[in-house]
């Protein structure tokens, strides 16, 4: 069993606490030990930043430290926090000053931002590290005949310096979908759309205007349903797609939940089950 | 393998006498063009010299020749042709004219507009009196800060990839904001009109409207980033005080619930920032079955943080400072949910920090003007 | 009709910075015209920096500028000028400065300044290596403040007189087609150089094709000093791209086909920090004596390797980055092809020290004008000052001008007839050649013979390539696009018409000037001769087409010609 130290960020709380659990569970089970580290906090969500930059840092920088007196490196699931994440390292990696500057203020709690510390996004875990074989052996529910449109959301593609997937052909959930046996429908109309999550408390019009146009043209290209490795995506289109003036809503599956219920974990296990936008392909009653 | 022969499929569009836009598809030797542009010159001299597009510098600096590439914003003249033909992979190469400006012919689209936005936005200098005899003294310090965004050679690549942009017809563009955000933080301004700027980059080009999707930093040839620089002016939009903007409270509660639990409270959000009761949806999730946490559980070395963020922000100051009544508020709220210890001494501590922190800033305040 | 107290046609830093101070007075109507974008303007390309004795760093003053460029200048430029030029420098830089300017800084806060070629002092002020774009933009922020009046994209075609006065211009719409006259009671030409005439071979844009020279030269006024062109000795092979002198600075090597550092034959002690001519010569001779690199053994390699990819990464990355996108080299593993790049256009518009020409009115500033500041040849750095300074006087004498004068009664219709019959002649002549494979003949019989080294006969036989290649644009260069909507083919074909005037021009007044000065080295007379060719050369045309070629004095102040010695 591996382990690997897991940044949860600001993401599993609220009404979505159980999506935590469902990732360590899907990651156990393909053989990888998630070691919250409890310490860590938000990383500011790609906000602070607007007050102060080197808060930033400083947090980020305190956040990547824990892992490293762990000796662990950092699992990260959602965009958002990995791109402040990793814009962190790169600026504490690149810059002996500011990194001294930093290393000053952790000291007080015992730390030290080493640059040891590789920082991962689940996306290219699942796929470098865990294997898509592995997670093709694994599956208990093959999704036959589902057809699921992926999306990859916007901060594992940019900015260049922090990205983890090629930016303007993003690879990775097409081949996971497959080993799930489902179908995945690529490069439909607004698949680089922003999910527009970021603009909801800024200027709300725009999110609802924004969060529509990946799962209409997902859509439109025949899928049934959409999947993100982001949970913020994946909460802009669960909630934010059910307030926007559409019709037909498409339901979106945070990725870790899609690979629950493949594995076999049923409806509310996986967190399928709690969608504002229903999942229709599931039964809610339906267990294993 | 080596390509010999790539082929473009151009967009095509005279409304002079087209009815409609039209692709066509060029074959062009590789080893005729180190640059897009180059390729493009090479369909004009040999193949089509009716081909509209616009370049000047061919060397990455006057801005003229950005295009669409394989749904990309790009400067044609920076763009290595070999490498778009190795990385398309013998698929035709799409050019097309940037995104969201009005066609004009061909790949050449209305600049009139982008440029327009810099008057309405007011992005100049005006100088701060007195006016010194010599020049300002300026600390290189303050040249870095808008060294960046000084690179911009206003191609509208940002512009023509932007999802604000794309939503929003009011908004000014990315590199508009690089523009604001270059003079505001130059002390050779005068202050009155520092705050005529960010005002005008909230009201007239809806700065707020911004998804921080980070494309505009992606796309820009000239290292500029401008989603950075939009928070940089969104936080000075709060110093200044303008706290009418959703923008501004949402800001407010991450900073002072992060300061309070490490976390956001997406549940008060919505209360938050436009007075709207989180309950619906709260049942929503109830009603399907989800535990729906109130707030965040504390986490251990809360106390630690804590210490750390009124340390950075001794520092280097906020735009925006952490509303201590705020945070009191907050606290009270987890201990009641929580009911747990570790949140009494959590209030204590602040009490603590919180006299610690006016005790030095009065200290500070007094050293700087040399009273007791 | 469009009508302007004051037209100002190029949004240059010269175009800008004259709208600038010729709106002052906002009783005027001034309107700038200008065939690109003007952010687009080639201004904007400059790196290295601009001059002026701030004494900032070391002690400086306006009269030991003065000295440098009169001396740099090959004692060819007019010491009442230069002299201007340079006392105004330090307060154009303060005026920069405080509209917002973003100057390099010296840790107390002050303007830093480096040294260039040819200066006795650092004296350079720079924003890092990017000063032209800074300045090109910062005034063009201002000129949105002060609410200058743009005609963007629009082309000029002539500039019209009565033998007096100018009345104004006609110009093509680019955007929408359309020769339309414009008046004005006075004309600044800010339209920057023609460098674009050795095509291939040369740092300036594509667009720098000195049409309000060739206006003029049209216009039966007289150009003067147009021989002299700057060769900068580092340019890209393929494109004539840049590579900045700062590459030799960090201590790049010139070597041979051989491997060999040559300039330890030319300049032993400066080696490749020898001043531009002689570095740019160097080269020339090496690939000439068939020393250069490459298949064809026409170029000399510029040597990073031994800096390493950090020190090219931290100092050097603009050079690295243009070697890799327009040489598909990596200078961290390989040397770069250069050759010597046409860089700067000494010669233009004959005016005098306030940028008047011979018709009340008609003024000219910046690269496009020869006032002359920089004679033989120009010290880097001092064009940047030169546009802002005689954009600035040139601006204040026509603001002064216009206020006496009334506009003349013209509706223009018959010049706009005659443009309209020019343009439809080009549309329907049978086209017979390629505008592609002229320019290139033009730009290689240039070069090769009008370049860096000079010699009578083959000058000889270049003028008559040229006036050649006149007659078969003239029979068969025809304009194939017919739409008027932004119509590429035709203004490309008005530019290369353009430059082989200008560069008829250019080969006559070399052949006419038989002697060295400066940028003009003449192997058959290698010698610099005052006795004879102290005078600045004129040339204009006459109404049946031919060139008359004289002479005109050098205004000499304070410095007597001595050896240009470094
Ligand atoms: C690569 C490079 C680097 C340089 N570096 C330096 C340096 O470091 N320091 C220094 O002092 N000098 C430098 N120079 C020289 C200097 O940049 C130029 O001489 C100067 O910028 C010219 O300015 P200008 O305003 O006269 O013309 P430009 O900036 O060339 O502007 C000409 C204007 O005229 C307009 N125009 C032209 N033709 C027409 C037409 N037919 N109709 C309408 N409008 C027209 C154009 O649109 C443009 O707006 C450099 C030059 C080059 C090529
Ligand atoms: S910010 Fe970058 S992409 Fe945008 S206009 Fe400026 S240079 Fe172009
Ligand atoms: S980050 Fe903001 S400005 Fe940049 S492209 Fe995205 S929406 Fe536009
Ligand atoms: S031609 Fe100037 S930027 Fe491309």
């Amino acid at each position: 069993m591996k382990t690997i130290g897991f940044y949860q960020g600001c993401c599993f709380q609220g009404p979505d606490a159980h999506m935590f659990d469902t990732l360590k569970k899907v990651f156990a089970d393909l053989g990888v030990d998630i070691k919250l580290l409890e310490r860590t906090t938000c990383c500011g969500g790609n906000t602070i930043e607007e007050s102060n930059r080197f808060l930033v840092y400083s947090i980020n920088a305190r956040n990547i430290a824990l892992a490293e007196k762990e000796g662990l490196d950092l699992l990260v699931s959602c965009n958002t926090c990995y791109m402040v994440l990793a814009k962190t390292k790169h600026a504490l990696d690149s810059d002996p000053e500011l990194r001294e500057e930093i290393n000053k203020l952790l000291a007080e709690e015992g730390l030290e931002y080493k640059g040891t510390a590789k920082i991962w996004h689940i996306l290219p875990y699942l796929v470098e590290e865990v294997g898509i074989d592995t997670i093709r052996e694994r599956v208990r529910r093959p999704l036959k005949g589902w057809k699921i449109a992926t999306y990859y959301g916007c901060h594992i593609k940019y900015p260049k310096e922090v990205a983890v997937v090629d930016s303007e052909n993003p690879q990775g959930l097409e081949e996971l979908i497959e080993a799930l046996g489902a179908e995945p429908v690529k490069d439909y109309e607004g698949s680089d759309v922003c999910c527009g999550y970021h603009s909801f408390y800024t200027n709300k019009d725009i999110a609802l205007k924004k969060v529509v146009k990946a799962p209409q043209g997902a859509k439109r290209a025949g899928a049934e349903m959409l999947v993100t490795p982001c949970p913020l995506c994946f909460k802009a289109q669960d909630i934010y797609q059910d307030m926007a003036p559409t019709e037909d809503k498409v339901p979106s599956i945070y990725l870790p939940e899609l690979l629950a219920y493949a594995l076999g974990y049923d409806a509310k296990q996986s967190g399928l089950a709690f969608h504002i936008i229903p999942v229709d392909k599931i039964s809610v009653n339906a267990s294993h | 393998m080596t390509v010999e022969r790539a082929v473009l499929r151009v967009y095509r569009y005279n409304p002079e006498r087209d009815e409609k836009p039209y692709y066509r598809e060029y074959e062009v030797p590789v080893d005729k063009a180190q640059t897009l542009l180059d390729a493009l010159f090479y369909i004009q001299e040999n193949l089509d010299p009716t081909l509209g597009f616009r370049f000047f510098c061919r060397a990455a600096v006057c801005g003229s020749c950005a295009v669409k590439v394989n749904g990309i914003s790009r400067l044609a003249c920076k763009t290595p042709f070999k490498e778009l033909v190795e990385k398309a992979n013998g698929k035709p190469i799409t050019v097309e004219p940037l995104n969201f400006l009005k066609p004009i012919r061909d790949l050449v689209v209305d600049h009139d507009q982008p440029f327009e936005s810099l008057k309405k936005l007011q992005t100049w200098c005006e100088p701060k009196e007195p006016i010194p005899e010599k020049e300002y003294r300026i600390p290189p310090e303050e040249v870095k800060q808008y060294e960046r965004p000084t690179n911009c050679i206003l191609c509208f690549a940002c512009y023509g990839s932007c999802e604000a942009v794309m939503d929003d017809p009011k908004y000014a563009g990315p590199y508009a904001f690089s523009r604001v955000y270059r003079y505001v933080v130059d002390s050779r301004v005068k202050e009155e009109h520092k705050r005529e700027m960010v005002k005008n980059a909230m009201d007239v080009g809806d700065i707020w409207s911004c998804v921080q999707c980070q494309k505009c930093i992606y796309v820009c040839p000239k290292g500029v980033r401008p989603a950075e620089d939009i928070q940089n002016v969104r936080g000075i939009a709060a110093e200044y005080g303008f706290k009418d903007y959703p923008g501004v409270k949402k800001l407010q509660h991450f900073v002072d619930w992060i300061y309070a639990t490490g976390q956001i409270n997406r549940l008060s959000l919505p209360e938050e920032v436009y007075g709207v009761d989180p309950t619906p949806l709260i049942n929503k999730f109830r009603e399907r079955g989800a535990e729906v946490w109130e707030v965040p559980k504390p986490l251990p070395g809360l106390l630690e943080f804590r210490d750390l963020i009124l340390e950075v922000m001794k520092e280097k100051k906020p735009h925006l400072d952490i509303d201590f009544h705020h945070v009191r508020r907050i606290d009270k709220r987890v201990e009641e949910v929580f009911n747990a210890d570790v949140c009494t001494k959590i209030t204590e501590r602040f009490e603590e920090q919180r006299e610690d922190f006016f005790t030095r800033f009065w200290k500070k305040l007094s050293e700087f003007f040399g009273t007791k | 009709m469009l009508e302007y107290d004051i037209l100002i046609v190029g949004a240059g830093g010269a175009g800008l910075y004259a709208a600038l101070w010729a709106s002052q007075n906002p009783n005027l109507k001034v309107g700038v015209m200008t065939k690109v974008y003007p952010v687009r303007s080639h201004t904007g390309a400059a790196e290295g920096g601009i001059n002026a004795a701030l004494a900032n760093v070391a002690e400086d003053s306006p009269e030991k500028h003065a000295f440098d460029t009169v001396k740099g200048s090959d004692y060819l430029a007019d010491q009442d000028a230069v002299e201007i030029m340079t006392k105004m420098g330090p307060e154009i830089i303060y005026d920069i400065e405080h509209r917002g300017v973003p100057f390099s800084r010296l840790p107390d806060g002050r303007i830093a300044q480096r040294p260039f070629g040819g200066a006795s002092f650092p004296r350079t002020c720079y924003a890092a290596d990017r000063t032209g774009l800074v300045i090109l933009h910062t005034l063009y922020d201002q000129t949105l403040k002060q609410g200058v009046e743009f005609l963007n994209e629009w082309f000029l075609l002539n500039v019209i007189h009565n033998g007096e006065r100018v009345l104004g211009v006609t110009a093509w719409d680019i955007r929408n087609g359309g020769v339309h006259f414009i008046k004005a009671k006075a004309v600044i030409l800010a339209t920057g150089g023609h460098a674009r005439m050795y095509w291939n071979r040369t740092s300036n844009a594509l667009g720098n094709t000195g049409d309000g020279t060739a206006a003029v030269l049209r216009a039966g006024l007289p150009l003067k000093d147009m021989e002299f062109v700057q060769f900068h000795p580092t340019g890209l092979r393929k494109t004539g791209i840049l590579i900045t002198e700062g590459a030799r600075g960090e201590g790049g090597y010139l070597i041979n086909k051989d491997g060999e550092r040559f300039m330890k034959k030319y300049a032993p002690e400066k080696m490749e920090l020898a001043p531009r001519d002689i570095v740019a010569r160097s080269i020339e001779r090496e690939i000439l004596e068939g020393r250069g690199c490459g298949e064809k053994g026409d170029y000399i390699c510029l040597d990073l390797r031994h800096l390493g990819e950090k020190k090219l990464m931290e100092r050097l990355p603009q050079t690295v980055e243009h070697a890799r996108v327009y040489e598909g080299v990596d200078p961290v593993k390989e040397p770069i092809p250069i050759r010597p790049t046409a860089h700067y256009s000494m010669g233009g518009i004959d005016t005098d020290k306030y940028g008047q020409t011979e018709i009340k009115g008609l003024y000219a500033a910046g690269e496009a004008a020869c006032i002359s500041v920089h004679g033989a040849n120009r010290l880097g750095g001092n064009s940047l000052l030169d546009i802002l300074v005689f954009g600035k006087i040139t601006a204040e004498h026509a603001a002064e001008y216009v206020v006496g004068v009334e506009h003349l009664p013209t509706e223009g219709g018959e010049y706009v007839k005659r443009e309209e019959e020019f343009i439809s002649s080009l549309m329907d002549k049978e086209p017979k050649e390629k505008l592609a494979d002229l320019r290139r003949e033009m730009g290689d019989v240039m070069a090769s013979k009008v370049g860096i080294f000079r010699e009578e006969k083959p000058m000889v036989e270049a003028l008559e390539r040229i006036r050649e290649l006149k007659e078969r644009a003239k029979s068969g260069l025809a304009v194939t696009d017919r739409s008027k909507r932004f119509n590429l083919n035709l203004i490309q074909t008005l530019e290369f018409l353009n430059l082989l005037d200008l560069a008829e021009v250019t080969a006559l007044c070399a052949i006419e000037r038989k002697e060295s000065r400066g940028a003009h080295y003449r192997l058959d007379y290698p010698n610099r001769d005052d006795e004879n060719y102290l005078k600045h050369s004129v040339v204009r045309r006459k109404e049946d087409g031919t060139l008359q070629h004289g002479w005109k004095e050098v205004v000499i102040t304070k410095w007597q010609p001595q050896e240009r010695k470094y």
